[in-house]
């Protein structure tokens, strides 16, 4: 079953701050206008918009997860979250190309502060969008008397990126204007695309990360203050 | 009368028009293009990066005062000629690797470079090793930058520098290593010179890789 929407989003200041490293500092008065600025410009160039396929979970290995239409995806952490999921919603979301031109524009201009706002302003929206969207995975899982696991991405943690293609079988990014590029890349860059699993999740389920994650020690969200022990699997 | 300490306040504040005025007075007064760059603009830089390292500045704010010295240089380069080549400390060779098109983390790191007195040559992203080569032996920089933001794509790191290597390069440039991926261990593990965390602390490490 294919789902397709749109959502409204709107940019919250205090997370592009955040995005931007001020570590709960305040920005000069300046630096603030000039992001108030920048997500003003955002907001009128994104158009954010969701693509969903559900898919039953046929089974599992400790490195595999083998979905309905002869679909596999490799890796530890997806194969664990599966291992507990009756269905998985195969998505694909975006805020579209606009903003990915104006960058580059600026960024040719040389007016490299501007495209670093934008981008952190941009990257804020498709996370929104991206929230948006599994809000509405959740409630259809809970119609359903069950639950939706967190998000996980090719290009994460031990999924590789090149498993893009297997998941672009099943979900038409093309349909958002969503285009792969030879190395896995989506184009627009403010994309964001993998899984989401649904089943009947018990509360105190083990994070994938404690449970099976083979790159801890080396996490970069970790590092950045990520705790896995306060993140659950739903 | 201008002073070298206002022309750095100019830069601090990023305050465009004050810094062009300033470079434009101490002109006037007969000051030497060079010194107004050193005693002014870059110094001006360097406090700006002291800032950003104890939390009273931040990226938004640093690329700011970059953008203004670049303007206040803009001024002085076509009175320096030649000469320019003197205040450069050092030339970096930079780019994001293959299979990887993050790029506004390396812009920014350039930028803070080349305001710390670097030569930056910017080869863009997605670059196979064999591009990174090239690079080395066209411009024969004092450091390669590598670039990745991706745990999938860290990897092709070390094979640059098993490129640079089997090209019997690896002894003519220091690698530099980054991106938020990139840990001090996994730089160990492959063999590069240097690695940072942040943009500040790549200009102060790439500074020290030049001792």
């Amino acid at each position: 079953m294919t789902t397709t929407g749109t959502v409204e989003v709107v940019i919250d200041q205090s997370e592009v701050v955040r995005r931007l490293g001020y570590k709960g500092r305040e920005p000069s008065s300046s630096s603030a206008s000039l992001i108030r600025a920048c997500i003003e410009k955002t907001s009128q160039l994104i158009h954010p918009a969701y693509i969903y396929e559900l898919r039953m979970v046929e089974r599992t290995t400790e490195q595999e997860a083998f979905l309905e239409g002869s679909l596999c995806f490799s890796s530890r952490i997806v194969s664990y979250v599966l291992s507990r999921c009756e269905r998985a919603a195969l998505f694909v979301a975006t805020i579209g190309g606009a903003l990915d031109e104006e960058m580059s524009r600026l960024l040719e201009k040389g007016q490299l502060l501007e495209a670093t706002l934008l981008d952190a302003a941009g990257t804020e929206a498709v996370a929104q969008t991206l929230f948006r969207l599994r809000e509405n995975i959740n409630r259809l899982a809970i119609a359903e008397g069950c639950r939706a696991t967190v998000q996980f991405s090719p290009g994460y943690c031990d999924w590789d990126l090149s498993q893009q293609k297997v998941l672009f079988q099943a979900v038409d990014g093309k349909a958002l204007g969503i285009r792969l590029t030879d190395a896995c890349w989506m184009m627009p860059r403010k994309s964001v695309s993998g899984v989401i699993g649904i089943g009947h999740l018990g509360p105190g389920t083990p994070p994938p990360c404690l449970a099976v994650c083979t790159k801890r020690e080396s996490c970069h969200h970790k590092r950045v203050g990520w705790d896995p022990e306060k993140q659950p699997l739903l | 009368m201008a002073s070298y300490e206002e022309l750095q306040q100019g830069v601090i504040t990023a305050d465009e028009g004050k810094v062009e005025d300033l470079v434009r007075q101490l002109l006037a007064a007969g000051n030497n293009p060079l010194d107004i760059i050193a005693r002014g603009l870059t110094a001006g830089m360097a406090i700006v990066g002291q800032k950003m390292k104890t939390g009273e500045m931040f990226i938004p704010e640093v690329l700011a005062s970059a953008h203004v010295m670049a303007k206040g240089m803009d001024i002085l380069k076509p009175l320096v000629g030649d000469k320019l080549s003197s205040i450069y400390i050092g030339k970096v060779v930079f780019g994001t690797v293959q299979g990887d098109i993050h790029n506004i983390g390396k812009k920014i790191v350039s930028m803070l470079l080349e305001s710390g007195g670097f030569v930056v040559i910017d080869i863009g992203v997605d670059v196979p090793a064999a591009k990174f080569i090239e690079a080395v032996k066209r411009e024969q920089p004092d450091i390669l930058a590598l670039s990745a933001l991706l745990t999938t794509t860290i990897p092709r790191m070390k094979e640059v520098i098993q490129a640079l290597s089997s090209a019997n390069l690896r002894d003519r440039v220091r690698v530099m290593v980054g991106g938020a991926p990139v840990t001090q261990s996994f730089a160990d593990s492959i063999g590069a010179d240097g690695y940072a965390p942040d943009a500040v602390l790549a200009l102060e490490r790439a500074k020290q890789l030049l001792d």
